[in-house]
């Protein structure tokens, strides 16, 4: 409770009127903005140019059409060799530094993406990143990836074949993430179990009650771009 | 909200501006006993403070965590207004113009309250004969309440380090009363 009310309403409403919904305005001026585009646009042509010289991850699929770096496009794409996968992220996207879920034991956290900046935060919620989630915006976005464990006698029926978009028949569901973070402004969660590679994966995507709709396309052509390499298997346990 | 630190309550305004007011809520009291304190006047110490929160909120997008820690920028700006106003002999309102806020208009309950907050002149004298980190821990935790947790966050210790300099504090203020009377 503050000493003077008044004084915090009308901070709070010129924070509204200052900031509002100016998020996704550029704040890089004209003349930076076209030196900007012009670096991404040589790196990302680097990055094509590297992949195409390394023998792509193997075992995802005998006819392969998902989305591939394409030149221009602005992506980072980020090899991790020791857990069998390959990420890429759009511009204004960041891929998480550290484990989300550093006490979740299976699944297993395999990377987490954002258009916020993440960091680990304890919470009383150890099986999603709800302590990172707190400084998630209403019009940001978030995606993580996790990974099942071992489990030679299970079947896996509801680890469904990967989709060929990730977008096409997802539906938001009201999952653990809304509860976790103490009901506050309300998320659009999916969560998509899938198989590649023999692996068996949880996707889930958070978006902002306010997302742009391109965020939502970001999030799910994030999970489109994965790739998953068969060779590279999960050496724990799955639990019960 | 009140988990995030300082600094993340500033980057986040942009996004989500309630950050801002959870951020005034975490400093008002301070800011409002600092001016207090400094211009003995009431009205004068809310004034500051508005344009004080004000000119922050304008310039939270320029805030960077790697020069200074957040409530030592805070405090920078309300050094700057308190200096301007001694100098013109009014305070500045350039930043809550420029976000068309409104004129504060106080009642008397909200004025005592305030000139509550600037705490008893003999105290703060003592307090100003203690080394800076027990009267600055002294400060936090006696006269302006605050958490201890919150206190260790901001002078980047451990809460019983802090508590330790509230106790020594606390102690030698005891020996200072004794001596002055």
């Amino acid at each position: 409770m503050s000493e003077l009310p008044s004084l915090e309403a009308a901070l709070l409403e010129a924070a509204h009127r200052r900031y509002g919904r100016s998020m996704w305005r550029s704040a890089v001026p004209r003349a930076a903005r076209r030196v900007r585009v012009g670096a991404v646009i040589a790196a990302a042509v680097a990055v094509v140019v590297i992949v195409v010289a390394v023998p792509l991850l193997r075992g995802t699929g005998d006819s392969d059409e998902r989305p591939v770096a394409r030149p221009g496009d602005g992506w980072t794409t980020s090899v991790d060799e020791a857990h069998g996968f390959e990420v890429s992220v759009p511009p204004g996207w960041r891929l998480s530094a550290e484990s989300l879920t550093p006490k979740l034991t299976d699944p297993r956290e395999l990377l987490s993406a954002a258009t916020f900046p993440l960091r680990y935060r304890d919470s009383s919620c150890n099986h999603v990143p709800s302590g990172a989630l707190e400084t998630m915006g209403r019009e940001d976005g978030f995606v993580t990836v996790l990974e099942r464990g071992r489990d030679p006698g299970s079947s896996w029926t509801e680890f469904p074949p990967r989709p060929r978009s990730f977008a096409d028949g997802a539906t938001p569901e009201r999952g653990d993430v809304a509860g976790c973070l103490g009901g506050k402004p309300s998320v659009v969660e999916y969560w998509i179990p899938f198989t590649d590679a023999d692996r068996h994966f949880y996707a889930m995507v958070v978006v902002g009650p306010e997302a742009p709709a391109k965020v939502r396309t970001n999030a799910f052509e994030i999970l489109d771009r994965m790739r998953f390499d068969a060779a590279v298997q999960p050496d724990w346990r799955a639990s019960e | 909200m009140d988990r995030l630190d300082d600094e993340e309550l500033l980057s986040l305004t942009p996004r989500r501006p309630e950050a801002f007011a959870a951020f005034y809520r975490r400093y008002e009291r301070m800011l409002l006993g600092f001016f207090m304190r400094r211009t003995g006047e009431p009205e004068l110490a809310a004034d500051l403070t508005a344009e004080t929160f004000a000119a922050a909120l304008m310039n939270v997008r320029r805030f960077d965590p790697g020069r200074a820690p957040a409530l030592a920028w805070l405090f920078g700006i309300a050094q700057n207004k308190l200096r301007h106003a001694r100098e013109k002999g009014r305070v500045e309102d350039r930043a809550r113009r420029g976000l068309g806020m409104p004129v504060l208009v106080l009642e008397d309950e909200a004025l005592e309250r305030i000139e509550r907050l600037g705490g008893d002149e003999r105290v703060v004298a003592w307090l100003e004969r203690l080394p800076t980190d027990q009267a600055e821990a002294v400060r936090a935790r006696i006269i302006d309440e605050q958490p201890y947790s919150l206190i260790a966050a901001r002078v980047q210790c451990s809460e019983s380090v802090v508590r330790q300099r509230v106790s020594r504090g606390l102690g030698r203020l005891r020996s200072i009363v004794k001596e002055d009377s």
